[in-house]
């Protein structure tokens, strides 16, 4: 899929773990093991707004696009 | 209304499987009257046949003493494997979570029985011709035709479960 998530790399710059993430924006451990993994299909605004309210960041800091 | 569908067909299977094993066991029972003589009950031995009766219900079984009753074994058996797959069915309108692998097995291997008697009636259409014998299939005609049309609606059904489990899979895997 063309749409790359950069999840990690904002969590390694925010200095959080991705436990911790996911126990703040209020998803299961496993549904944010599949949202860095890329293997979602969608992701809802109100779980990107939480992203971007807990890491400080922009939705374009978490997702990037890369031709194939 | 769909558990008592559901009910229905799990009394159904119980009772159909409870018929047809009591007539397998007495036919096969029936055999050692005719070539031994032991008094076997419910077993009536008329020259090369025998006839099985079943209690309450009043029915009397004829059970050949040929090839002919291992057709009849065979068809009881699918019977009785195509009731236990009916509850089955059924089952999956119970069920909460319907877009998923198992109830969509299910729904396959009821499908599949249903084409069995196809291959049944083709086979005997078959033999009949080749020995040149005229055929009077009228009500084994009829009964492939309605198990070929459970199968068809089953098609579809199962198609519209497998969309269902595309939509489900994407839901998932929407964070």
């Amino acid at each position: 899929m063309p749409i790359i998530v950069n999840l990690d790399i904002m969590l390694a710059r925010r200095q959080m773990k991705s436990k911790e993430l996911a126990e703040i924006i209020g998803i299961t451990t496993a549904n944010m093991s599949i949202l860095k993994s890329g293997k979602a299909k969608a992701v809802r605004f109100s779980t990107l707004e939480a992203i971007c309210k807990a890491l400080d960041c922009q939705p374009a800091d978490i997702l990037e696009y890369v031709e194939d | 209304m769909k558990k008592l569908a559901y009910f229905t067909s799990l009394i159904l299977f119980y009772c159909v499987a409870f018929l047809l094993l009591f007539v397998m066991v007495f036919s096969i029972l029936s055999y050692l009257e005719y070539k031994y003589g032991i008094q076997i009950p419910f077993v009536e031995i008329i020259e090369n046949r025998a006839k099985v009766h079943v209690p309450l219900l009043g029915l009397r079984i004829n059970v050949p003493f040929n090839y002919a009753v291992l057709i009849m074994w065979t068809a009881m058996s699918y019977y009785i494997i195509y009731f236990y797959a009916f509850k089955n069915f059924l089952k999956v309108f119970i069920e909460k979570k319907v877009f998923e692998t198992k109830p969509l097995k299910r729904l396959r291997f009821f499908m599949i029985l249903n084409l069995v008697p196809l291959i049944y009636i083709i086979v005997f259409t078959a033999s009949f011709l080749l020995r040149g014998v005229s055929i009077r299939l009228e009500d084994d005609y009829f009964i492939v035709l309605a198990h070929l049309v459970i199968a068809f609606l089953i098609y579809l059904y199962l198609d519209v479960l497998k969309k269902g489990r595309h939509v489900q899979e994407e839901n998932d895997l929407t964070i």
